[in-house]
């Protein structure tokens, strides 16, 4: 049972520094250690929080709400063929709004801190997050109703990718855009730069500008395994939950493993959007779910 | 086998008008067309009800437009070489290698009997259209042309699409023949959801060549650029095309259970379409852009007729055949407006009666047949469409027509009246008047003399001609 | 095989609302064409081998490469800016392509047909509609032109669901692609500047 939650925690121990060690990689040096994200965390833990006289009681609380939330979205993932910790039916309701309540805890503690650049950044991240949530529940929903079930651990269960061609093509759909919907979600290229230090171009680092020590740290732990919760879920898309469990060890982190490297080299090789294409470029995600709904409709025979 | 050595002929006269090298050979070629197409319409008139070619018929409405069609071959040929005098000769010679081509499609387009046929024809008119609005070779011409162009083409593929929606009622197995015959007898069992669409769609498309309400624009851009004579045949006999494949297929799904449907759409595309002819009229500045409008109008009182049924049908027909009569000779008119006070613009142009005595009077008579004003023959359809409404207890629809009718009636009279009256509103600069020989207007007399002629006597041929033609149709 | 060439074509609709420069339009036209010929080839298999050669060759050389190939001159002969002009801004585009593509679905599981695949009916209708309102929503006459072979494409895809039993209605339906050449050649006649959005001269 707590098999999915483990694993995840132990991926997200890697994936940052996979990400950062793939980009470094690739624009030629050497990078810093696999680890070294952790030992900045451990850095964190270390330090004092330094807490301004016009935030409130909500900036206190955001970072431990948000990394709460992460948890508690954790474990509802399944592995293999166990269920996951909290499993009933509609539970990817509650994953879906578990992530979205950790993010408006982040907006409004950007908001109460009475920054207008964390106003700015909250706004805007406001608006990226609504434009891809029918994405996120297309994809859901037609899951849902291909296998028939609408808990995360029996719909897994019951989905095998090799079919017929229809569920071929709708894998494919549906990985391409889990994870751009994962790289949108985490803030990154090329919806927002996680390396720009203009901060009339943040969007998410904008609104954490101003936690310090042990806030940061949990911030940061949060961000990590959001990365390692979206591929996971990822993961459960690919693989077949049959196979043999010691094979699916090996293949829930080379999955892993796979998803930092292509983050790490799409990151590198594209620039960042300009700000007013963004809803037009999360709103074509939502438009390609609807083809993988489309997919699903004739596939389930309820549309020829 | 006429047919054939008719089309024939046309495509060689087309071509060779290209080749010749100077202007009689040309108007030689042009009037010898003329004659093919005027003994085209009598051996229609003889052998009525007869399939040519596998894909021809002449049936009623066929020989009723290709008359009209007839009668105003020789009017518009006559102003074309007097509009077309200055030209080069190659310019003149694609003008009426042009008007061949157009002639000939249009008289392919009528006689057609099968869906897919009609439809290649009117594809053609568009080329061959296209040629005769770039005749001038300005900017304006350049951009009408393109305008046309490219809506037509847009239209003609909706127009395709909801042929391929009839295609689908035949389902698997049959041995499918788009022939309007044959349709007739599978029609009962179609899906009507079907039938609505494939309506809406033809409307949509065809609606291009009418000049109806969706897509109407064109037509009034094209009217209003091209050459008078060209215009004269275009809001027309052109114009005819469209109507006669809407009322092809309307006539077709009139014993179905869509019928209901259809006349809803017609009515209100029909009353749309006078709704925009009367707001932009009244503000309309070039007078053959006010004519434009006219015709505009006029295939909305055409659209509603068929709606309204009943009387509607009879008063359709007979209503097509009376404008275009009275529009050509309105056309041929603004030609020699153009010469003598050498612009179209109201504000640039009055005294005309001082001017051209005769031309105004053609005017003044063009505008009392046009607006359906008694003598008019064109009155005594509209009269039987107003009965026609009534009998239904279209009341809104009634009141809404006669109302926007009075509009376009203040409009254009006072438009006309102005010119023919007034002094013009900008004295600017003055160019000489030209002068044109009164005898040209003999013509255009002839023309709106035959439209008051029927408003008193209605010969027999013809209302039997009509009468056949709407027999089909329910009561 | 059908199955994933339909699929791609939907896909490049969306694309077309969400492209911004217009060579990117003319690649995706010129796949619309490519796949369409493959769609052809695998659907008519009753159609005589004659008739399909037509089909093929006629989709395969006009719509793949000589219509592209006009386009593309047409663009670097009279240097278009490469990015296109609309009306609208692209957000907008792509929510009514998607509004497009769910209206398409659901009238075409009311339109259902014994006699035609519905997913052809349902596909064609959106490349119908994505064809529309990309001449509505644009206003360099290029972009109009490309629009409108969008909507040619659609009446193809509609004349290949009774295709099997009507070759003659694809026949024919060809010869809207006649049109378009005829369009074509008015820019290189006419020397139409494609940029030409200012086609509002004619007033009353």
């Amino acid at each position: 049972m707590m098999a999915g939650f483990i694993l995840i925690a132990v991926a997200a121990l890697f994936f940052p520094g996979l990400i950062l060690r793939t980009k470094s990689v690739a624009s030629g040096r050497k990078g810093p250690g696999l680890f070294q994200p952790w030992k900045d965390i451990v850095v964190l833990f270390k330090k004092g929080s330094v807490f301004s006289d016009t935030a409130g009681l909500i900036f206190r609380i955001a970072p431990s709400v948000t990394l709460a939330t992460v948890a508690g979205a954790m474990l509802l993932l399944p592995f293999a063929e166990q269920k996951a910790v909290l499993s009933f039916e509609g539970d990817f309701i509650l994953f879906a709004y578990l992530l979205a309540l950790g993010r408006f805890f982040t907006i409004i503690a950007a908001l109460d801190t009475g920054s207008s650049f964390e106003g700015m950044g909250a706004s805007r991240e406001a608006l990226f997050s609504m434009l891809v949530e029918p994405a996120f529940f297309v994809l859901m929903a037609t899951f849902a109703m291909f296998t028939g079930y609408t808990s995360f651990s029996v719909i897994f269960n019951h989905f095998y990718i090799t079919g017929n061609d229809y569920v071929l093509i709708y894998s494919i759909i549906g990985a391409y855009l889990l994870v751009q919907i994962a790289m949108i979600e985490n803030s990154r290229l090329p919806v927002d730069d996680p390396k720009t230090h203009l901060e009339l171009t943040m969007i998410h680092e904008v609104m954490i500008l101003d936690h310090s020590g042990f806030d940061k740290a949990l911030i940061h732990i949060g961000t990590y395994l959001k990365f390692a919760l979206y591929g996971s879920l990822i993961y459960n898309l690919i693989v077949p939950a049959g196979w043999n469990v010691f094979l699916q060890t090996g293949l829930f982190f080379a999955v892993q493993a796979l998803f930092a490297v292509v983050i790490g080299f799409a990151e590198s090789f594209r620039a960042r959007n300009k700000m007013n294409k963004n809803p037009k470029f999360i709103l074509t995600l939502s438009a390609i779910s609807l083809i993988a709904f489309l997919v699903i409709l004739i596939l389930t025979e309820k549309l020829a | 086998m006429i047919l054939l050595f008719f089309f024939i002929f046309s495509v060689l006269l087309s071509g060779v008008t290209l080749l010749s090298r100077k202007r009689a050979i040309t108007m030689t070629l042009t009037l010898v067309y003329a004659a093919m197409l005027i003994s085209l319409t009598v051996h229609a008139w003889i052998n009525r009800g007869s399939t040519e070619l596998v894909y021809f018929t002449y049936d009623s409405n066929a020989v009723l437009l290709l008359s009209v069609l007839a009668i105003l071959t020789l009017p518009t040929v006559y102003h074309g070489f007097i509009y077309t005098s200055e030209d080069t000769v190659k310019r003149f010679n694609i003008y009426h290698s042009g008007l061949i081509a157009l002639m000939t499609f249009m008289a392919g387009a009528y006689l057609a009997n099968t869906m897919t046929v009609l439809w290649i024809f009117v594809e053609a008119t568009t080329l061959a259209v296209a040629v005769l609005i770039y005749h001038d070779r300005t900017e304006m011409a350049l951009e009408a042309t393109w305008k046309y162009v490219f809506i037509c083409s847009t239209g003609i593929a909706l127009a395709y699409l909801g042929i391929l929606f009839l295609g689908f009622i035949y389902g698997r197995g049959d041995a499918p023949n788009l022939s309007f015959s044959s349709f007739g007898l599978v029609i009962s069992t179609a899906n009507p959801l079907y039938l609505k669409i494939a309506f809406i769609f033809v409307l949509v498309g065809f609606s291009t060549k009418m000049g109806l309400f969706p897509m109407h624009t064109v037509t009034i851009d094209a009217h209003s650029v091209a050459p008078p004579p060209v215009s004269a045949l275009i809001s027309t006999t052109l114009m005819n095309v469209g109507f006669l494949a809407i009322y092809r297929v309307y006539s077709l799904f009139s014993v179905t259970s869509v019928l209901p449907f259809m006349n809803h759409v017609l009515v209100l595309a029909g009353l749309l379409s006078i709704l925009i002819a009367a707001g932009y009229m009244l503000k309309a500045k070039h007078l053959k852009r006010m004519l434009a409008y006219s015709s505009l109008e006029n295939m909305g009182l055409v659209a509603i007729a068929i709606g309204a049924g009943g009387y509607g049908y009879y008063a359709a027909l007979l209503l097509i055949v009376l404008h275009s009569l009275a529009k050509s000779s309105l056309f041929y008119q603004m030609g020699q407006l153009s010469r003598i006070l050498h612009t179209f613009r109201l504000d640039d142009s009055g005294r005309y009666m001082k001017l051209y005595p005769a031309g105004a009077m053609v005017l003044m008579t063009g505008m009392v047949c046009i607006l359906a004003i008694p003598p008019s023959g064109m009155f005594i359809p509209e009269l039987m469409i107003f009965r026609a409404l009534v009998q239904n207890g279209q009341w809104f629809v009634l009141v809404a027509v006669v109302i926007l009718l009075s509009f376009i009636i203040y409009a254009m009279s006072t438009r006309i009246m102005h010119v023919n009256f007034s002094s013009p509103r900008k004295e600017g600069d003055v160019r000489m008047p030209g002068s044109v020989n009164p005898v040209e207007t003999v013509s255009q007399f002839i023309l709106l003399a035959i439209v008051i002629l029927i408003c008193f006597y209605q010969p027999p041929f013809l209302v039997d001609l009509i009468s056949q033609g709407t027999a089909l149709l329910p009561r | 095989m059908v199955n994933y060439l339909i699929v791609i074509f939907a896909i490049t609709l969306i694309y077309f609302a969400s492209a911004e420069r217009l060579s990117t339009y003319i690649r995706l036209v010129a796949l619309q064409g490519l796949l369409l010929c493959g769609i052809a080839v695998f659907e008519l298999k009753e159609v005589n081998l004659g008739n399909l050669l037509f089909i093929v060759a006629e989709t395969l050389l006009f719509k793949t490469i000589v219509l592209p190939y006009l386009l593309g001159r047409i663009i670097r002969r009279s240097g278009v800016t490469r990015v296109h002009h609309q009306a609208v801004p692209g957000f907008y585009l792509i929510l009514f392509s998607i509004i497009g593509l769910f209206i398409s679905v659901i009238l075409a599981m009311i339109l259902v047909n014994p006699f035609i695949n519905t997913i052809y009916l349902g596909i064609a209708l959106f490349t119908l509609f994505t064809g529309l309102l990309l001449i509505v929503t644009h206003k360099l006459i290029i972009s109009h032109l490309i629009g409108f072979l969008v909507v040619e494409n659609a009446v193809f895809l509609f004349s290949l669901a009774v295709g099997n039993e009507m070759p003659m209605l694809i026949n024919i339906g060809i010869l809207l692609d006649l049109f378009v050449g005829v369009l074509i050649l008015g820019f290189f006649g006419l020397r139409l500047k494609p940029h030409t959005n200012e086609l509002t001269m004619l007033k009353d």
